[in-house]
């Protein structure tokens, strides 16, 4: 078994801006000069609030949006820049998403026969009809839903089956990246179980790599096994499970981690957590540097910043 | 001993999903629309509008321009209605029927100035009416629909050119064009459902466009994209079909403006050509005779208003039955 | 390990058998089959379930918010309260929605919706908002309900409140909404507060300030608090007394010790366990099959048993009873009947609960 470093890098991003202009003189920037890479074969979670950024880094890796700037590299191929047709085609058959609505990420006008072969009609990857037939009732098996309910609509199924109908459509692309985008965000607690069994188990028998977009890290935890914290556009810190739940050095980790309720009503109700106000403690992400703490765990600090924040770790 | 009620029922791990919802989502469409007991009516008078239309001008031995000058102004006499008094043949107690010695003859919406009957003229009418309206709309939707779909997708400076060219057409005033048409086209069918399409199809594009605006961002939208799907058949599949409920509602809706609009232009004589009839151009006979013959206006007139008024109550029942955001829990 | 707080007795709510069906194009559904709950003064109640488990359903009745095909088939809602110095009780179910609005809602009960977004009026400034309930229920100027809005804002914790009672709600952040939405929640001094999800919508650094100014409030105040929720981690904070609700029934209650220490119904052991915390370090998550059943058919016997590993034979045929496990623990489950097998709740969980008992002393 080899350790997290030696695994094989599939994902490697390089230098990501995504900014959006808004009008002649202001600029939203989502994505500010982002750096990050995903290993074959593992989880990467990708951790942040609402306006963090973490879906937008989602989207310009699948080029739903055109990337400001930066590179992208899949397998050593690289998918920024220009499109073409090829790298279209290579983007579609190696990475795909899995989305966060249950109600709008599949087509209520469409049987779910046809929503899962959707990728397979759009790359001509069968011969025949009954080719296709199969190949949707073997993926609907394989999320747990019964292959009799392949003609009927969405609107018949509850939202985690729908959820489970998103999976089978990405993976019946045999991608070898799947990005879940806040994939179970929107789903009752005791179904987010379910639907993380399934992707746990399809991690196992494939081989898939996912990079698990979400903002609940205590999801992230039970999933992930390398995690990057961002905040503003920019990571503030990234490691392994171990780096960031027991020796994160970020205060804006550690408001996170504080932020997480614990589900104990004699403790809970009198702990308090632990706040991070960016402008009160004058940090600029802009003028950080990249810290490495170890092989696996980067700070985005200033040196006195670093000092700082170390120092107190270690007290 | 033991009671077998409390042992354990053994479940296989293996759990069959159910998969929710009984109702086809037509049929629960369908059973909202009937409820609506101003869309039933409204549909069942079209449908009565629809008979008239296609076997009326058939239904007794008269055609509509069958001119019979000793016939003039006849009033109308319905066998049958005739015994209980009304639609008897009479005007002001005067038999007219018996006064021009044709006791054995019915017209049962009586006869025009030039003794045509009225109720083949009638049913003429109607015919024409209902096609006019009816290839508008038609073409109102096809234009408009592919117009607003390919404005709003594309969006950017293709949707801001698309929208100017609209705004500028829709600036003429539709009355201009069409009395410039009836000179270049000679007055008829044709030039009436020219006029009409010039500018119709705006506001169907309009919703069009603003539906596909918001479809656009919808998460299934994407999930095509990075599937592969290319852009025409993600227009057709994915975006048309989450339309078709407004379009067809407002299709239908734009059917009375369509009648309505033939209609007037008719009244004002820039419609069809006599010795064809459309509703409009009925009334506007009748109206020329309201004081002395008030039948030959009353009758167009009332089935007129009828018309409208069913088209209105059926497209606001299929609204109201198509509109998915109504929370039928 | 002993509860800290002492809840009184007075009792301000009381929800008696109440069921209530909606009827549909395709049927009558049936989302509460009989809920029975009491609130009293000073307590936090939080109602725990899942999509389905109507939830939503019992708490818009309390408030008298009733959809067009909404029927009540039985049960009563019996809210005691002052008025003129004088006590009364009235049931809740038995007004109109006409008169819930004029009577009670706002002035005796009052609601924090889930989406701080969409309950504020975009058109309206927060000033107006604010003071809307106030001058209609307590009769107050537009200057008097004004300076008070200010010191509301400022109460929960608005840094300017002179300028946001000026401001439009979109000027204001999710977290600082929500705020604005308790303060017209509370601003008439309400007996019964009812918080539907109010913390759902918000990033979760955000969540527990939110929380723990509602606390506040209701420790001022004395305001008695239903929760709505499916976090069991907000209901750990807040809540006093916890019921879960399942298929429009409530299947376990107690005091929130007695649920996170001591549950007994295997749906709730499924709730706890389905949340990984920070310890968790088994290789799945376990997770409840299926899905929760269709209401708009007939439920024989408990409506968990399909999904129920623990279901017994009886448990498809007759609903389970109501049993009393303490003076403020009940359960609905056959196992609890003197002949069925005893049943431990799963390694998983006792091992958390060792945990947590742990943390606690």
């Amino acid at each position: 078994m080899s350790t997290f470093v030696e695994k094989e890098i599939l994902l490697e991003v390089e230098g990501l801006k995504q900014y959006f202009p808004i009008d002649n003189k202001n600029t939203v920037k989502a994505v500010d000069d982002v750096s990050f890479m995903v290993r074959k074969g593992t989880t990467f979670g990708l951790v942040g609030e609402s306006g963090s950024g973490k879906s937008t880094i989602g989207r310009s890796i699948i080029r739903l949006y055109n990337p400001t700037d930066g590179t992208i590299k899949l397998n050593g191929r690289e998918i920024s820049g220009r499109m073409t047709a090829e790298k279209k085609h290579f983007l579609t058959t190696n990475m795909q998403m899995i989305f966060q609505d249950p109600m709008a990420s599949l087509n209520p006008r469409k049987k779910v026969i046809d929503i899962v072969a959707e990728g397979l009609d759009a790359n001509h990857l069968y011969k025949s009809k009954k080719e296709r037939e199969e190949k949707v009732y073997a993926m609907l098996e394989k999320v747990g839903l019964n292959h009799e309910q392949a003609n009927r609509y969405p609107h018949m199924f509850s939202g985690g089956q729908r959820q489970r109908i998103g999976i089978a459509r990405a993976i019946i692309m045999e991608p070898e990246l799947i990005i879940a985008d806040e994939c179970i965000s929107a789903l009752d607690v005791s179904i987010q179980a379910q639907v993380i069994n399934i992707m746990k188990e399809l991690q196992e028998e494939q081989g898939l790599t996912y990079l698990f977009i979400a903002h609940d890290l205590a999801m992230v935890k039970y999933i992930s096994d390398y995690i990057g914290v961002i905040h503003l556009g920019h990571f503030v810190e990234m490691g392994t499970k171990e780096d960031i739940f027991n020796h994160a050095v970020h205060p804006y980790t550690k408001s996170l981690l504080s932020a997480i309720p614990e589900p104990n009503p004699v403790t809970e109700p009198s702990r308090r957590a632990v706040s991070y106000d960016k402008k009160a403690e004058g940090v600029d992400y802009t003028k950080g540097k990249k810290h490495y703490l170890s092989e696996t765990h980067m700070v985005l600090a200033t040196d006195e910043e670093l000092a700082k924040w170390t120092g107190a770790a270690m007290h | 001993m033991v009671d077998s009620r409390y042992t354990f029922a053994n479940q296989d791990g293996i759990y069959k999903d159910e998969a929710f919802g009984v109702v086809a989502s037509w049929k629960e469409t369908l059973i909202v629309f009937s409820r609506n007991k101003g869309a039933v009516f409204g549909v069942i008078f079209i449908l009565l509008m629809v008979i008239l239309a296609v076997f009326g001008p058939t239904m007794n031995e008269y055609t509509y321009d069958y001119v019979q000058v000793d016939r003039q102004n006849m009033p109308p006499r319905i066998p049958g209605l005739e015994k209980l008094g009304i639609f008897d043949g009479t005007t002001k107690g005067v038999d007219i029927y018996e006064l021009k010695g044709c006791k054995d003859e019915y017209y049962w919406f009586g006869t025009d100035t030039l003794g045509r009957d009225l109720f083949t003229r009638f049913c003429q009418g109607t015919r024409i009416s209902l096609i006019v309206a009816v290839i508008s709309a038609l073409l109102d939707l096809v234009i408009g629909v592919s117009y607003g779909l390919i404005s709003g997708y594309y969006g950017g400076k293709v949707d801001m050119v698309m929208q100017r060219i609209t705004e500028i057409i829709n600036g003429i005033p539709s009355l201009v064009i069409v009395s410039l048409l009836v000179v270049v086209m000679s007055p008829g069918l044709a030039s009436i459902i020219v006029a009409m399409t010039i500018s119709g199809w705006i506001g169907m594009s309009r919703l069009v466009r603003a539906n596909t605006l918001r479809l656009k961002a919808s998460e299934h939208i994407m999930a095509s994209k990075t599937l592969g799907t290319g852009t025409v058949k993600i227009l057709f599949k994915e975006i048309f079909p989450n339309l078709l409920s407004s379009v067809i509602v407002m299709a239908m809706m734009s059917v009375p403006g369509a009648i309505f609009m033939e209609s007037f232009l008719s009244f004002v004589g820039l419609g069809i050509p006599a010795p064809q009839a459309s509703l409009g151009s009925l009334i506007s006979d009748g109206y020329n005779h309201m004081l002395m013959y008030p039948y030959q206006l009353a009758i167009p007139a009332v089935f007129f208003a009828l018309l409208m008024i069913s088209l209105n109550l059926a497209g606001d029942g299929l609204r109201d039955a198509l509109d998915p955001k109504q929370k039928r829990v | 390990m002993e509860e800290k707080k002492k809840i009184s007795d007075e009792v301000v709510l009381d929800v008696k058998d109440v069921n209530i069906s909606f009827k549909t194009t395709v049927g009558s559904l049936n989302a509460i089959r009989g809920v029975n709950f009491t609130l009293h003064r000073g307590e936090t109640v939080a109602i725990v379930g899942e999509s389905g488990s109507g939830k939503s359903v019992t708490v818009k009745a309390v408030m008298g918010i009733k959809s067009a095909n909404e029927r009540v088939n039985a049960g009563e809602i019996l809210y005691t309260y002052e008025e003129n110095g004088q006590k009364k009780t009235v049931d809740l179910l038995k007004f109109s929605k006409r008169e819930m609005v004029e009577k009670f809602n706002g002035k005796h009960i009052a609601m924090v919706f889930q989406d701080p977004m969409t309950a504020l009026n975009p058109l309206l400034t927060i000033g107006a908002q604010l003071t809307e309930g106030m001058r209609k229920h307590l009769k107050l100027s537009k200057e008097e309900a004004w300076k008070k809005g200010e010191e509301l804002l400022r109460e929960v914790g608005i840094p300017n409140p002179a300028l946001t009672m000026k401001s439009y709600p979109h000027q204001l952040s999710g977290g600082m909404r929500q705020r604005v939405v308790i303060a017209i929640a509370i601003s008439c001094n309400p007996d019964v507060l009812i918080c539907d999800e109010p913390t759902t919508a918000l990033d979760v650094t955000i969540q527990a300030k939110i929380l723990e100014l509602i606390q506040e409030m209701q420790r001022k105040r004395n305001i008695s608090v239903i929760y709505i929720t499916h976090d069991l981690g907000v209901v750990a904070k807040v809540a006093d007394f916890v019921a879960v609700m399942y298929a429009g029934k409530i299947v376990e209650k107690g005091t929130a010790y007695e649920i996170y220490f001591k549950p007994r119904h295997p749906y709730t052991w499924g709730l706890l366990l389905a949340m990984p915390d920070l310890n968790t370090t088994d290789e799945r998550l376990y997770a409840i099959p299926g899905t929760p059943p269709n209401l708009l058919k007939k439920i024989v016997g408990d409506a968990f048993a399909p999904r129920n590993a623990y279901a017994l034979n009886i448990d498809f045929e007759e609903e389970p009873p109501v049993y009393r496990l303490s003076e403020t623990h009940e359960v609905s489950s056959w196992l609890e009947h003197p002949d069925a097998p005893r049943v431990e709740m799963p390694e998983a969980l006792v091992r958390r609960i060792e945990r947590m008992e742990k943390e606690v002393s």
